[in-house]
């Protein structure tokens, strides 16, 4: 994700990363009780994956987060006149590129093409990896691994 | 929903796992316009709105958390 942000920066591509709540609070993470939590959390985040996107935060209450679906890991592309171009239960760079060269294909031949948007839904896939969804997990402490695979 | 319970102590999968399985029922769909909230700069703590992210050309917007 952050190679791709780079690679679209001088297409007018604006990538953030919006910090929500804790999906998976632990001992190490907790959930947050304060804004100075959630941005404390954040920090760690940046630093532990070397995010080099502007990181940002909704209110305590997740508000934004809550309007757009409240889901853990979700993706979205917004367009001129704050137009949804893609969104996607789950973030995938590969899908995620694959919608971002075909916006910017559409934008940019749209009037010459005479150009015009319909809906379309499908189906995508990515790989499931249970290894490092684990140690994600562990990341949050003991108790992020056992609310999600039992105590035993 | 309120601040505690969005911000809840213990994942329990059978809370969380249906916000899936409602996701495509969810009314912001591609072609509607996006929602604009008020936001804070991590590195800055300065505000900004969120329509201020797609100003410019396409935003491509990624929620998360470390957990």
């Amino acid at each position: 994700m952050e190679d791709m942000a780079q690679r679209y920066a001088d297409r007018s591509v604006r990538s953030v990363f919006i910090y929500t709540n804790e999906a998976h609070p632990g001992e190490t993470y907790r959930h947050h009780a304060t804004m100075d939590d959630k941005r404390h959390h954040a920090r760690a985040f940046q630093t532990e994956f070397g995010l080099r996107r502007q990181i940002l935060l909704d209110d305590l209450a997740g508000t934004a987060h809550r309007a757009y679906g409240t889901l853990p890991n979700m993706t979205w592309i917004v367009g001129p006149g704050g137009v949804i171009h893609y969104r996607a239960a789950w973030t995938d760079a590969r899908d995620l590129e694959d919608a971002l060269k075909a916006s910017l294909d559409a934008l940019a031949r749209r009037i010459r093409d005479k150009l015009v948007p319909f809906y379309s839904e499908r189906w995508a896939w990515r790989t499931r990896d249970d290894d490092t969804f684990r140690a994600r997990l562990a990341n949050g402490g003991p108790q992020a691994v056992s609310d999600f695979y039992g105590k035993g | 929903m309120t601040e505690h319970d969005y911000n809840y102590a213990t994942f329990d999968m059978a809370r969380e796992m249906p916000k899936f399985a409602a996701f495509p029922d969810h009314p912001l769909h591609v072609g509607t316009v996006a929602p604009d909230f008020p936001l804070e700069d991590l590195a800055t703590a300065q505000p900004l709105r969120m329509k201020d992210l797609w100003r410019g050309g396409l935003a491509v917007i990624e929620f998360g958390s470390y957990t």
